[in-house]
Parts: structure tokens; C-alpha cells; sequence
């Protein structure tokens, strides 16, 4: 409990002085884990949709393929981007290794099953005459798209949070191929475990309630985007 | 404009709906009556295309965007009242200003046209199948299809639409719900009861 206490008062003393390496490792953490999650959300949404709507061979193991991928390991997902990415690697003249986008490019794997399992359960929960009533007023298939998504708004922004959750509090992407370098591609959560391990347990604490408090602020932005009374 | 022959729907070895032999002409508004699970409303899927699995042959001379159905229970798209009604419009690629004109032409002539800006969640189940019924009618189809279109309506909303359809002169199939007669709606009643399908009468 005290513990918990002086992080909070360490948390709030960081954002308060505006402590330049914390503010460095929370944007890093948003703009990292934002665009991994955005660019999930692009490819996967409209997977997820089409594996919903659409009958093909092979679709039930897609299905369970997805669903699998959801609980992969951080550091199994760490260790097949620095296979990918690493100077030996099939990617490795890109020089990837150790910047931030070898970060995004890992936290898309992790949040792209998310994107597509969540975003396929919503669309096949929806009641079947929202896609009858859509194809009889005459919408077309992209329409009729974007009405399965409007409908199930709900799951898809679940899914979208869900996918930001785990790719901000990740840690193992962010560490094997990001190496936790101070001002580079350090995030929030390789510098909470980066303090634990100096023995700075309420600064370590710090970093996590800050986290903690993205992750929260992150998702009233989102809810409150896809309110119904936006309409 | 339907021509329909030894149709059959059968579902796990059983029989749910028979029609020996249906010819629906341009113009003519035809009513189907019937107890519960007769095999109504299978017909008129049929018809729209929704249910494919069949024996017999079911001709329908319009193509899918000149015919308009309206669920048994309805569905309304998350919304305003005037998105439901102009969905099928911009579908068309109607020019919104056009849309929205047509839109509260027939929300006004079914009654509901104060609820245009209402969210289409919060509505009764009359003044769903009003606005329902509106979006049908808006995108001026050949085919009017109608699942007990007056079902759930006060006397008012009923009376509206009634006028409404009595005045169409677009071809109409549709369910006529127990509790409200077909009388002035019909070129010609016809009775699916126990998969059998018979005249009753025409007008």
C-alpha cells in the first residue's frame, strides 16, 4: 500500500515537473502503440467483417487461427520480428532493428488477431436483417459494409481498445527488437520494468498509474467518439 | 411480373410452404392471409430473393434494386428516422437534398413525419413499421413487398397507411395480419393454410 501511495505521489510529481524522459516514453508509447492499433484497425475491421459475411474454404480455420493469435506471447511475436528485422534477417536491409517502427511493425502482429476475432464476433452477432434490409433497400457491397460496421460499433470499438490495452502495456516487442533505448525507443512500459530492475520502485510505480491513466484517458476519447448521440 | 409454379420450400423433411401456381400481374396488389406458420412470409422471401433453397420455379420480372420488402419486424439501422428513409436513396446515389425531399414526402403521408430527427431506437413498434413502410416507399420500386404491413398500428397510423397503399399503382404482394382485413387493399386475396394455397377472392 505505501508502495502504491508514493508512486502515486512520484506519478504526480513527473507530470507535474514535466520530467522530459517520462513525457519522451509516454508519446512514444502512444504514437507507437496508436499507429500499430490504427493500422490494425484499417486491415482488420474490414477482415474481420469479411470473414463474417463471406463463405470460403478454410474459413472456420482462419477463424480459429485468429482467435489462437490472440493469446500469442509478447516476446514470441518480440522474437519473430527480430528473426525478421535483425542484420541477418530477410528485412534486414531495411534497418529497421531498434527504432520505433520495428516496434509498430511487432505490435501490429499482436493487434491485428485482436482487430479481426473481436470485429468477426461482433458482425456475426448482429441479427440477419440488418444485411437483409441492406441488400433490399439496394446498398451494394461496400455499403452494405459499412452498415454491418455501423451496427456493430459497440464490438468494434471493443475491439479497438482492446488491441491499444495490450500493445501499450506490451513489453516484450518493445525490448527484443526495440532494445529500450533512453530517447528512442523507450516506452512506458520498458521504463517501468527498466526502474524496477534499479531498485526505483516508486518511480517504477509512477510509470505504471502513468500508463494506467493513457490507457484510461484513450479510452473515453474512443467511447465517446462512437456514442450513439453522435450521430 | 411474378410468376410463380409448383413451388415447394421443404426445411428438415417438412413441408413449410406450397403454392401450385401464382401469376402476379403489373399493377395488381395482391394479399396473402393464412394462420401462424403457414408458410406466408417463406413466400414472400421467396419472391424478394432472400430464400433460395426451393423446388418449383419463381419468376420475378424486376431486378433486385425494383424490389422493396419490409420485414414482418422491421429493422431500422442505428439513426435518425430521415437515415433510415433516405438509406435506400443514397444507395441509388440520390443527390441528398432529392433524398431527404423524398424522404419526409412519405413520412408525411404515413403520419410520422414530426419523428424524421427522432433516433430510430426509441420509436413504438407502429411507428417502426410506419417508417419502415416510408423507406419502402422511397425508393419508388417496382415490387412493393410488405410483410403485415398494418400490424402493431393505432387507427390512426393504420388508416394512413392504408390510404397509402389503397392508392398505389406499383405491383404489391403482401401478408395481411389477423387482426387487420385486407378489404381495400386487394386486387385479389389469396389463403395459405396447412401448405395448401387457394383463391379466396378478387375484387
Amino acid at each position: 500500500m505505501q508502495l502504491l501511495w508514493d508512486g502515486l505521489i512520484e506519478a504526480s510529481k513527473t507530470v507535474a515537473a514535466f520530467d522530459p524522459l517520462v513525457m519522451h516514453a509516454a508519446l512514444r508509447t502512444l504514437w507507437v502503440s496508436g499507429l500499430a492499433v490504427t493500422l490494425a484497425a484499417l486491415v482488420g475491421v474490414p477482415l474481420g467483417t469479411m470473414l463474417a459475411r463471406v463463405r470460403f474454404p478454410g474459413r472456420q480455420f482462419v477463424v480459429v487461427i485468429c482467435r489462437g493469435s490472440m493469446a500469442l506471447p509478447t516476446v514470441f511475436v518480440g522474437l519473430v520480428c527480430y528473426s525478421l528485422f535483425s542484420r541477418g534477417g530477410p528485412l534486414g536491409m531495411m534497418q529497421l532493428i531498434y527504432t520505433p517502427w520495428v516496434i509498430v511493425a511487432g505490435e501490429l502482429l499482436l493487434a491485428l488477431p485482436i482487430t479481426v476475432s473481436i470485429t468477426h464476433g461482433a458482425v456475426m452477432a448482429l441479427d440477419r436483417r440488418v444485411g437483409e434490409t441492406a441488400w433490399t433497400l439496394g446498398a451494394g457491397p461496400l455499403r452494405r459494409w459499412r452498415t454491418f460496421i455501423s451496427e456493430a460499433r459497440v464490438g468494434v470499438t471493443l475491439a479497438i481498445l482492446t488491441a491499444f490495452a495490450r500493445c501499450a502495456s506490451e513489453l516484450g516487442i518493445a525490448m527484443m527488437v526495440g532494445g529500450n533505448i533512453k530517447g528512442r525507443t523507450r516506452t512506458l512500459a520498458t521504463a517501468t520494468a527498466l526502474e524496477t530492475g534499479k531498485g526505483e520502485l516508486a518511480r517504477a510505480m509512477a510509470m505504471g498509474i502513468l500508463l494506467t491513466v493513457i490507457a484510461l484517458l484513450v479510452t473515453i476519447v474512443i467511447v465517446s467518439l462512437s456514442r450513439e448521440n453522435r450521430e | 411480373m411474378i410468376r410463380i409454379s409448383q413451388l415447394s420450400v421443404q426445411r428438415n423433411g417438412h413441408t413449410i410452404c406450397t403454392v401450385p401456381d401464382l401469376t402476379v400481374e403489373a399493377g395488381e396488389r395482391v394479399v396473402i392471409v393464412g394462420d401462424n406458420g403457414a408458410g406466408k412470409t417463406t413466400l414472400l422471401r421467396v419472391v424478394v430473393g432472400l430464400e433460395r433453397d426451393y423446388d418449383g420455379v419463381c419468376r420475378v420480372d424486376a431486378v433486385w434494386r425494383d424490389i422493396a420488402f419490409v420485414h414482418q419486424h422491421p429493422f431500422l439501422f442505428r439513426g435518425t428516422v430521415l437515415s433510415n428513409v433516405t438509406y435506400g436513396l443514397c444507395a441509388r446515389r440520390v443527390s441528398r437534398n432529392t433524398a431527404r425531399k423524398q424522404a419526409l414526402y412519405w413520412l408525411d403521408r404515413l403520419g410520422v413525419a414530426r419523428l424524421a430527427d427522432a433516433n430510430s431506437q426509441t420509436l413504438s413498434g407502429g411507428e417502426r413499421r410506419r417508417v419502415a413502410l416510408a423507406r419502402a416507399l422511397a425508393v419508388d420500386p417496382a415490387l412493393l413487398v410488405l410483410d403485415e404491413p398494418l400490424a402493431d398500428m393505432d387507427d390512426q397510423g393504420a388508416e394512413a397507411a392504408r390510404t397509402v397503399l389503397a392508392e398505389l399503382s406499383r405491383t404489391t404482394i403482401m401478408i395481411a395480419s389477423p387482426t387487420q382485413p385486407p378489404e381495400g387493399l386487394a386486387t385479389r386475396v389469396y389463403r395459405l393454410a396447412n401448405a395448401a394455397f387457394e383463391k379466396e377472392h378478387s375484387k
